[in-house]
């Protein structure tokens, strides 16, 4: 079971995964799960705040941004969230299923090769969600992998095959799904199709 | 676990960056609050700088193609908070240091700076944002090798400034003071952010300039200051921030 978050009253969940649809899928799941036990939800999604729609139909042909650059981003939209949906949210008592929150983007960052401790204090604003779970990369679902417009990691590895920088994006992949893995490994979030 | 396949090994990037510093270029931050006059000294200044030969590039505060245009669209709405504006601009700052103000140094050019993190420093936390979060944020910081700072009065600045057009919603500050009268409100908050500049300019030992001289004695000022500036190496945060920038560039690294 999951615990409260703090003085807010509400509950905070998250799903953590590359995106698309089997991440939609696990949240409505979680949705339903949490029905049976009559605990309402709602998903909060990324980019609530448009900033990556933006930069997708802007301007062309400029150089691509870095991974620190992406999570600065990534930062910003999550501080529209947390305040237009997730805290206000919580504040009333309810429940929110932040897919994705704070440790995608951490497992892209630790991916990239930044520093933990800066990923922890950038996003130092963001309240601890009471449980985490992870959705992985199934074999079937790589074939078709989620258009950049839907995940955060499919938008980024898409911005970094732009250049001029040279990056390994499969590797920043795997090494994203390694972080993921390892939290799983230490108990520290769940594999998606558990009970909250 | 191997990060990334173009990583080349710290030693070998440092030496690489060390090697770099007899060729490398000037970074000159110009800081200072609205209607300081430092843009007008910035364009003299740049003048002088390309009659006396160097090779000049100007980079200007929330300027990236990447990023400008999500402020600009967010600022007409007034959706911005305190954090959100914040991290909107250390966005700009990272793209315009890793896309133009490192390369040009790279190269040997002369940058010069119209406002830097300094202003982010000086604004965010006068919007009541923690110094330390933001001095995170803009991780690994990248310091100028001189920072003209142009310091006015509040009084003098809001003069200077009304006397052209009444402030904007964020330039006055509305979203933190919650005072309708934009000139009132500007006079509060630049009175802050001038209280921050000030601390930030004794911690980080910018050059002051009375910016309530002429223009042309300034001018005369800043020249002379650049004259005498002594070149000293990188500061070890600097050489992280290049090391970090030049690990995913191949070209560099083989040239």
């Amino acid at each position: 079971m999951t615990s409260q978050n703090g003085k807010m009253g509400g509950r905070l969940l998250a799903i953590e995964g590359s995106g698309g649809r089997s991440m939609t899928v696990a949240a409505k799941r979680l949705v339903r799960d949490l029905k049976r036990e009559n605990v309402e939800a709602g998903i909060c999604s990324w980019d609530a705040s448009a900033i990556f729609f933006q930069i997708l139909n802007g301007v062309r042909g400029i150089p691509a941004p870095s991974p620190r650059t992406l999570i600065l981003l990534y930062a910003s939209d999550l501080a529209f969230r947390l305040r237009w949906q997730i805290l206000p949210a919580l504040e009333e008592g309810q429940t929110v299923i932040a897919a994705p929150y704070l440790e995608s983007v951490i497992g892209f960052g630790r991916a990239a090769g930044l520093p933990r401790l800066w990923l922890k204090n950038v996003f130092q604003f963001a309240p601890a969600p009471s449980a985490v779970w992870r959705v992985p990369e199934r074999s079937a679902a790589v074939s078709r992998r989620t258009a950049p417009a839907e995940s955060f990691l499919e938008f980024s590895l898409s911005q970094l095959r732009g250049g001029p920088a040279s990056w390994d994006t499969e590797e920043i992949r795997r090494g994203f799904h390694y972080h993921l893995e390892q939290l799983a490994a230490h108990g520290k979030c769940k594999t998606a199709g558990e009970t909250p | 676990m191997p990060l990334t396949h173009h990583r080349v090994a710290g030693k070998r990037l440092s030496d690489l960056v060390r090697q770099r510093e007899s060729k490398r270029g000037l970074l000159i931050a110009f800081e200072g609050p609205d209607g300081s006059g430092k843009t007008t000294q910035r364009k003299l200044f740049k003048g002088w700088l390309k009659s006396e030969g160097h090779d000049v590039v100007t980079t200007k505060w929330n300027s990236s193609e990447l990023v400008k245009p999500l402020v600009k669209a967010r600022k007409r709405a007034r959706s911005l908070s305190p954090e959100e504006f914040c991290l909107l601009h250390s966005a700009d700052f990272r793209y315009r240091l890793e896309t133009e103000i490192l390369p040009a140094l790279w190269a040997g050019k002369t940058v010069i700076a119209d406002r830097f993190l300094f202003t982010a420093l000086a604004r965010d936390a006068a919007r009541g944002l923690d110094l330390s979060w933001l001095l995170e944020v803009y991780y690994p910081l990248f310091w100028p090798d001189i920072v003209f700072y142009f310091s006015v009065s509040p009084e003098t600045s809001g003069k200077r400034i009304s006397a052209e057009r009444s402030p904007s919603y964020y330039e006055s500050g509305q979203d933190v003071t919650q005072i309708d009268d934009p000139l009132v409100s500007y006079t509060r908050f630049i009175s802050r952010v001038i209280r921050e500049y000030e601390a930030l300019a004794q911690i980080f030992q910018f050059v002051t300039v009375d910016a309530e001289q002429s223009i042309f004695d300034q001018h005369r000022l800043i020249r002379g200051l650049f004259q005498s500036h002594e070149r000293k190496p990188w500061k070890d945060q600097n050489r992280s921030a290049v090391m970090e920038w030049i690990s995913h560039r191949p070209e560099l690294i083989k040239a």
